[in-house]
């Protein structure tokens, strides 16, 4: 079922040629989409926009079918989409659970316990988790608040290729078992190999591969 | 998670900082909350001042030309009677006692009557037809009348004029010894008429004049007869009597000049045949050292309060730049501004409510000693010149225009000095208030509740500077700096 929709998308920083150009694009739940690029394509730039962090020149993001300006980017933020970044965004000064209740509509333990973290781990500070674990708790973090729609940058580039596998195998699932809408933003092509659509920025313009 | 749970994660897990902030806001808690103390204990002394020393303000006859009541009678031997037809009488008194803030009056007048007794001479000759007169003072009541108030003159026997009794007198011991008199005798007054008055009271004179005085016969100290309006009314017949002059006591010297403001606006008296003159010079001289100190304070506090928000924001500013990735994260969570904006400043509130708790303990002790410190300085820069003054005033000395007139020593021999200027400062009270100016300060509920109001003014404008430069990129500008 298409629950997000870009059209005719156009964004350019200053000054510059712009880094998208007419993109458009549907997005499913239940699928995994992977957005592949070379640096500087535009990828972080169109996941910025889907996850309602910038705003388009031109074109404009439909959730179910409505502008997500229409209700604020704030409410879409919050209620539509969830955040899984590279270098994890974890609150310092929290405990995976407390990082996770952050936005959590469920019970954060046994989510962090399902994402593969003990109940020891889950109630130490963060930082004193491993890179891998760190990510599990940013996923756990995505998961708890409930949204239909998951958006990863480069969620295994500091990871080793053991823990990269796990967590893309858990970003599957949130797609095929709790039929989440995941789009990945990756380099990776083991990362995209997994994604049920892959897609591919060039010159501004997404392609599908 | 709320708001308040995230505050309370980050004070107690980034111990240093907060620690560092309770020891910033305790500083500036100290020294706000010491200058409030100190601020509140110098208004209060003033207020204490002014109870204890009020004011006075002097209504006198203007015999001046401008006066249009005031008449001139010659007696064609270079003689020249002054006199007024518009004199203050006790309804226009008790029309001026109608202003709040007056406390009471003390009203008097003297007058040349002859008398049938062998009365004391002055030392300064004088025409045969003055040798038998003598001052009869008018007052409304003997007992508030400034001879007896000021403890010169002390009733021994029988009742002080009240006011209300008819052809009644108070005469010195001395007098009454000379001319076998005592109470409830009867003796004659003359004037335009003759009236018998009967003496009640006899009073005994505890300051007696200097020898060294040139005094005439009707100013010396034991021929001073009181007696009360009606008898005056009495001596002159139909012509209009009243007070020469009419000084009246108000509670808080502050007011002084509204309250004569007001007393002028009366519309019933007409204003062209008196003069009004203030006196809280007194009140002045001892609350300079207190105004110093709450002016000093104030700037202080004003300074402190700058300061502090100055310190705060550039803190609250570093910190808030090295928690750009916290907010990032937050907003991309899709946390409103407002909400971490919220964060960081109940962050600050939590610690500040235990620095500013800490800092009724260390105000408290630094407090009096500022203070004293404070008002010693003030005291020095104003101890010269108050100690001139009170110097100046046992001496009688007159300099730069200002009569000073003793009560105690001078009045008799010279009444006209006392209205000059309207002028009159007690020596002793000077000098006793002036030493009596200290300050006993302590930390009250009411200061505390002034500094968490004005603490927490200062912390939300602080938060409020340091978070505007991060709270106005958008959330992608402030992921694009966490990269």
């Amino acid at each position: 079922m298409a629950i997000l929709e870009v059209r005719e998308i156009l964004y350019a920083y200053k000054n510059v040629k712009p880094v998208l150009s007419n993109v458009n694009a549907i997005f499913e739940t239940g699928k995994m989409y992977a957005i592949l690029g070379a640096s500087g394509s535009g990828k972080t730039t169109l996941l910025s926009l889907i996850g309602g962090l910038d705003v388009p020149q031109k074109g404009e993001i439909l959730f179910e079918k409505e502008n997500i300006s229409q209700r604020g980017l704030e409410y879409h933020r919050r209620n539509h989409v969830s955040l899984i970044f590279q270098s994890y965004n974890l609150i310092d000064y929290m405990t995976p659970i407390e990082n996770v209740e952050l936005t959590a509509k469920q019970d954060a333990l046994p989510l962090l316990e399902r994402l593969g973290l003990t109940a020891e781990e889950a109630k130490r500070n963060v930082m004193k988790l491993s890179g891998g674990q760190q990510q599990r708790v940013a996923i756990a973090r995505a998961l708890a608040s409930d949204t239909p729609v998951i958006l990863a940058d480069e969620p295994t580039g500091n990871l080793d290729e053991d823990t990269a596998g796990d967590i893309t195998e858990i970003l599957k699932e949130s797609a095929h078992e709790l039929n989440k809408c995941v789009i990945v933003v990756t380099h990776s092509n083991e990362l995209a190999a997994q994604a049920d659509v892959i897609l591919k920025l060039k010159r501004g313009n997404l392609h599908t591969v | 998670m709320g708001t308040m749970k995230r505050a309370f994660l980050y004070v107690t897990r980034k111990r240093g900082k907060s620690s560092l902030l309770f020891f910033i806001l305790l500083v500036m808690a100290t020294f706000v909350l010491t200058g409030l103390s100190i601020e509140r204990s110098s208004q209060t002394a003033q207020q204490n001042l002014r109870a204890a020393l009020g004011g006075e303000f002097e209504m006198v006859v203007d015999l001046s030309e401008s006066n249009p009541y005031a008449v001139r009678e010659s007696d064609g031997e270079g003689n020249v009677d002054l006199y007024t037809e518009y004199p203050i009488t006790k309804e226009i008194i008790d029309t001026v006692m109608t202003v709040n803030g007056i406390e009471s009056y003390d009203a008097a007048t003297h007058t040349l009557v002859s008398v049938n007794l062998d009365i004391f001479s002055g030392n300064v000759p004088m025409k045969a037809e003055f040798n038998n007169l003598v001052y009869a003072r008018t007052v409304i009541d003997t007992e508030n009348n400034s001879f007896f108030q000021s403890e010169k003159f002390k009733l021994i026997e029988g009742n002080h004029i009240t006011g209300n009794e008819s052809n009644v007198a108070v005469i010195s011991k001395d007098l009454a010894n000379k001319n076998d008199l005592k109470l409830g005798d009867t003796i004659s007054l003359q004037s335009d008429k003759s009236v018998d008055v009967k003496i009640i009271g006899i009073y005994e004179i505890l300051k007696p004049d200097s020898p060294f005085e040139n005094i005439v016969t009707y100013e010396v100290a034991e021929n001073q007869i009181f007696i009360n309006l009606y008898t005056l009314q009495n001596l002159f017949g139909d012509t209009p009597v009243g007070f020469d002059s009419v000084t009246f006591d108000v509670s808080d010297p502050a007011q002084l000049d509204n309250i004569i403001s007001e007393v002028t606006k009366i519309s019933s008296i007409d204003w062209r045949a008196f003069d009004v003159s203030t006196n809280n010079d007194t009140y002045l001289e001892a609350a300079a050292p207190l105004q110093k100190v709450q002016t000093l304070i104030t700037t202080m506090i004003i300074v402190i309060v700058l300061v502090s928000v100055i310190i705060l924001s550039l803190v609250l500013t570093m910190w808030g730049r090295s928690r750009i990735y916290e907010t990032g994260v937050f907003l991309s969570l899709g946390i409103a501004k407002s909400k971490i904006i919220g964060q960081y400043l109940t962050e600050v509130l939590m610690i500040a409510i235990f620095a500013f708790g800490v800092s009724y303990l260390t105000s408290n002790i630094v407090v009096n000693q500022l203070a004293n410190e404070l008002l010693q300085q003030a005291t020095s820069t104003s101890e010269e010149q108050t100690t001139d003054i009170v110097t100046q005033i046992k001496d009688g000395y007159d300099s730069d225009g200002i009569s000073i007139t003793i009560k105690d020593e001078s009045v008799l021999s010279d009444t006209s000095s006392q209205q000059k200027n309207g002028i009159d400062i007690d020596a002793s009270t000077v000098e006793a208030e002036t030493n009596e100016t200290q300050l006993d300060v302590m930390v009250s509920a009411c200061n505390m509740l002034e500094l968490y109001i004005i603490g927490i003014v200062i912390i939300i404008f602080s938060v409020g500077v340091s978070s505007f430069a991060v709270m106005r990129l958008k959330p992608r500008e402030i992921l694009s700096k966490m990269s």
